[in-house]
């Protein structure tokens, strides 16, 4: 039930696929480094943090520990290991109790700052990467954290015992070599661009813990971590509390400080959003993300929110919000003349649905790099400019000449007049109305559907498919059943339904996935369109071997051009910012964190007088 | 006189009299009627096409025929949406007329004149509001009751039928038939109906037609049962033994002789079969299961009520509708169920 945007959830642990959806494999061409011992690294090198600071910018320190969060999640939770894949792990379990090798820093696109791992070193060929590990940490039974339990960390994670995302998400790391009582270093299979970050990202688990418990047996055992929090107390699928371990061995590292302030942390678990939303108002929990336009807009307000006992605010982010968008299958004839698929996008009236379904809370999405630096804006210049060059000829000429404006709408009349170009483009490209129906010049009609997999999709569908029935084209839209419609995703059994293409602050490796011939072919992939297109497979190699941030920057917004003007897609909307509802008992740091999800923003804040 | 004392006399005559005698049902036999005709009659009290159109002097008729946009000067060569502003203007100005059914709104045309988000609540031109998608709520109960009623009708017809043939084979013959048969209703009866929904819904297109299939393949069981044993009861008796002896076909015996006295309990049930399909169609829309958008369905208006809990008009309205069809038809059952009543008669 997202309104807004919609992404499969899929319960992989949080932090992790936050990293994953953040940051991706990519292969990086091998350049000459310096091998260098470091207190943080970076994909591009730069590091806004110098060795020795205090804490994050977006951290206070001017916060206090204490006080009790009470949070709430949906569905339930059957196990305590979120590492694998069967059952279902609570919320807050990666974040509170688990720690990584190095901590992600929230301001820069790419940087991780040593948090188990006081100093990381890269090697000069980029083929391994040394952890030192910090003689202070400990997991919560006081037992020190060894090179043996990352050692182990990394082989469990890697075995058929794990969840198979860590499988391939590692798979670039070889082996890991322990050097010393305090030092081990991670062997790459190949050069990567992004791999000693990817490294940095590793849980590290308790080896003799596991050693008691079997890692793949779903157990209810509390696990050992090393994190701020130990689980205190649990109710099973209902709720459960984590407890500040008051021997935190981190509190001072620069990574931590000013962060997990609350004494407890407590989920109380709901199955029903809605319910949720009621139960958040009586003052069951304490915070929420809102996710519906429609909850925030009409549920969330009253006497509580008058007063101030409630506060809303709209927090703003600079994560890449990618494209979400109505896509064609190009696999199907009907849509392969680009003038239909212009057509058929002049007859989706952002303006109106924005307005009577989404309380004119989202932004109509420009570019397929929404809300980020690598947004194509104006005409190419420069590099990028050069990039699309020799292409020229192969490229719809708008590419030059026009910026990507999406289709403007607001009143009836401006769609009318969008309509009106609409029948033009489709008669030019064969298409004429007989007998009120649109069709070929074999009386074939113009009829495809829609496919769905939620239903809170259909309210749009319904405008849309008004506006396409004025062109003579008969949409229907249609709800299935989630299993089978990855089923008929994988095996790109549909005409048109709505995708998300996720970003992340770096885009690499996963490009190829999305948009190259091969993909295309290929049954599972996520070029869900059937983009085959030499010209984007060429862009796609030039963002993956992109060498420098400029590079980068220059193939992105020429991909982006390339893609718009071909009409692949009808876009969307996206928003710019998290709609929070949170009890009016907190204190906040002053500056806010870039890159972020709304967890990880609370982590920062602290109890208020 | 003569004529009214005969019908008086018959047994259908008697039991009308004494249905009549039970008030309440009798009250709610005539307002459900009333009901029910004006629903069949939804078209011409709700719609978005105007009866006549006077456009340049000459006279159209948008309801019995399509018209092109075009026609009355719009851009498109498809069917013209009345109710669009642009084309609204054309047709009311300049000496120009329409004539609107009094609820201007049909159960799938979202209002263009919206200005606020949907669900909007009641205002003078949606009198109950509009649904989340800016369709006119009273236009979508006024068709949902009619689908309801009519798909109610014919599932308890389905139903019903197949239960007095099923029931009427296992009495009359009795022995190794009824064995085998019983035992096929204990296997039929223990698959999970709604799981079979769920699977066929994600197989096939949901449509009405599919929902009563689906519907009837288990709808008929419980009618059975009664059906059968009225059947083992009666088939020893002197009459239909009589009858045997006289080389009278089974199947006369069945319908003929048998069935008349069998038929008590059918028709006691027919009310509450009906509205038990009633439910059963408006859990099945609720849960999403049901008619694929955008039939207009009671169940539908629920969840959305469900989902939208500051919109009362949704689930008020819905509830309400549903409510008052289902106690009519438990009121009209029961007194059926007393007219039909040896120990009464």
């Amino acid at each position: 039930m997202n309104t807004g945007r919609t992404f499969s959830v899929k319960k992989i642990p949080s932090l992790l696929s936050a990293a994953a959806s953040l940051f991706t494999l990519a292969i990086w061409t091998i350049f000459p480094a310096q091998s260098l011992a470091a207190h943080g690294i970076s994909i591009d090198g730069k590091l806004k943090y110098p060795p020795g600071f205090e804490q994050f910018a977006y951290t206070s320190a001017k916060a206090v520990k204490g006080g009790d969060l009470i949070l709430h999640s949906l569905g339930s939770f059957d196990k305590m290991n979120p590492y694998t894949l069967k059952g279902t792990a609570p919320d807050g379990l990666t974040d509170l109790v688990f720690e990584t090798l190095a901590s992600p820093s929230l301001d820069e696109p790419f940087a991780e700052y040593g948090l188990i791992a006081k100093d990381i070193e890269l090697a000069g060929d980029r083929m391994s990467v040394t952890f030192t590990l910090n003689e202070k940490a400990r997991f919560s039974d006081g037992a020190p954290v060894t090179p043996q339990d990352v050692q182990f960390s990394l082989e469990t994670l890697k075995s058929q015992e794990a969840h198979p995302f860590y499988a391939s998400y590692y798979q670039d790391i070889s082996h890991a070599e322990i050097l010393g009582p305090s030092q081990i270093r991670f062997h790459f299979a190949r050069p990567n661009r992004e791999i000693h970050m990817i490294a940095g990202q590793l849980p590290v688990l308790n080896k003799a813990f596991y050693q008691k418990h079997p890692f793949a047996e779903p157990d209810m055992t509390p696990p050992v971590g090393s994190g701020p929090y130990v689980v205190s107390d649990f109710k099973q699928g209902k709720s459960i509390t984590y407890k500040r371990n008051p021997d935190y061995w981190g509190n001072d590292l620069p990574s931590r400080r000013g962060m997990f302030n609350f004494d407890t942390v407590t989920f109380k678990f709901f199955k029903d959003q809605i319910v949720a939303v009621e139960a958040f108002k009586a003052g069951e929990f304490d915070f929420m993300h809102v996710n519906i336009a429609k909850q925030w807009a009409r549920d969330l307000q009253g006497p509580l929110f008058d007063s101030g006992k409630i506060i809303k605010d709209n927090v703003p982010h600079k994560n890449d919000q990618g494209m979400q968008a109505f896509i064609f299958n190009l696999r199907k004839p009907l849509f392969e003349d680009i003038r239909v698929r212009r057509a058929i996008g002049l007859a989706f009236d952002f303006e109106r649905t924005n307005k009577t379904l989404f309380f004119d809370q989202y932004t109509q999405t420009q570019s397929y790099f929404s809300n980020s630096q690598l947004a194509a804006t104006g005409l190419p210049q420069g590099l990028e400019l050069e990039m699309l060059e020799p292409f020229r000829s192969q490229v719809p000429a708008e590419v030059f000449t026009t910026p990507i404006t999406a289709v403007k709408t607001g009143s009836p009349q401006e769609l009318r007049d969008n309509l009106r170009i609409a029948i033009k483009l489709l008669s030019e490209a064969g298409w004429t109305i007989k007998d009120g129906k649109l069709a070929d010049k074999d009386g074939k009609t113009f009829e495809f559907e829609i496919l769905l997999s939620s239903s809170s999709f259909e309210r749009v569908m319904a405008d849309f498919s008004k506006n396409l029935e004025t062109l003579g084209i008969k949409a229907t839209y249609r709800t299935i059943d989630p299993a089978l419609y990855v089923r008929r995703m994988q095996n790109f059994d549909f005409d048109m339904t709505v995708e998300v293409f996720g970003q992340s602050q770096s885009p690499g490796n996963e490009q190829r996935d999305y948009w190259t011939s091969i993909a295309a072919d290929r049954n599972g992939s996520r070029n869900t369109i059937g983009i085959k297109n030499p010209v984007v497979d060429k862009l796609v190699d030039r963002i993956i071997y992109a060498t420098t941030q400029e590079e980068l920057t220059a193939a992105c917004k020429a991909l982006d051009r390339v893609l718009w003007h071909n009409y692949y897609v009808v876009p969307n909307w996206y928003l710019a910012t998290y709609r929070l509802a949170f009890r009016d008992k907190f204190a906040r740091p002053e500056t806010l964190p870039l890159y972020y999800a709304p967890f990880q923003l609370l982590m920062t804040w602290w109890k208020g007088n | 006189m003569l004529s009214r004392a005969k019908t008086k006399n018959t047994l259908l005559g008697r039991r009308w009299t004494k249905f009549k005698s039970n008030r309440r049902g009798y009250w709610s036999l005539i307002f459900f009627s009333i009901l029910f005709v004006l629903s069949l009659g939804a078209e011409i009290l709700s719609n978005d096409k105007p009866f006549l159109i006077i456009y340049n002097g000459s006279p159209y008729f948008p309801f019995i025929k399509d018209y092109a946009e075009t026609t009355f000067g719009g851009d498109f060569a498809t069917d013209a949406d009345y109710r669009d502003p642009f084309l609204l203007e054309k047709i009311t100005t300049q000496g120009n007329r329409a004539f609107f059914p009094p609820n201007p709104h049909s159960y799938a045309s979202i209002n263009p004149n919206l200005d606020v988000p949907v669900p909007s609540p009641p205002t003078r031109e949606n009198m109950l509001g509009t649904d989340d998608r800016g369709r006119d709520v009273l236009a979508r109960l006024l068709y949902g009751f009619r689908l309801s009623i009519l798909f109610g009708l014919l599932l308890t017809v389905v139903g019903t039928l197949l239960g007095i043939v099923a029931g009427a084979i296992q009495g009359y013959f009795g022995g190794r038939t009824d064995l085998f048969f019983q035992r096929f209703i204990e296997i039929w009866s223990s698959m999970p109906e709604l799981y079979l929904l769920i699977i066929f819904s994600s197989i096939f297109k949901p449509s009405l037609l599919l929902l009563l299939i689906l519907l009837s393949m288990f709808g008929w069981m419980g009618l059975s049962d009664y059906v059968r044993a009225e059947f083992l009861k009666s088939r020893n008796l002197d009459y239909v033994l009589a009858a045997k002896a006289m080389g009278v076909g089974n199947a006369t015996i069945m319908f003929r002789h048998l069935l008349p006295n069998g038929m008590t309990p059918v028709i006691t049930f027919l009310p509450f079969r009906m509205s038990g399909a009633i439910l059963a169609l408006t859990s099945l829309d609720f849960l999403g299961l049901g008619v694929p958008p955008p039939t207009p369905s009671l169940g539908e208006l629920l969840s959305q009520g469900k989902s939208n809990i500051d919109a009362w008009w949704l689930s008020l309205s819905a509830f309400i509708v549903l409510v008052a069809t289902l106690i009519l038809l438990i009121f009209i059952g029961e007194a059926l169920r007393e007219t039909f009543d040896p120990r009464k008669a």
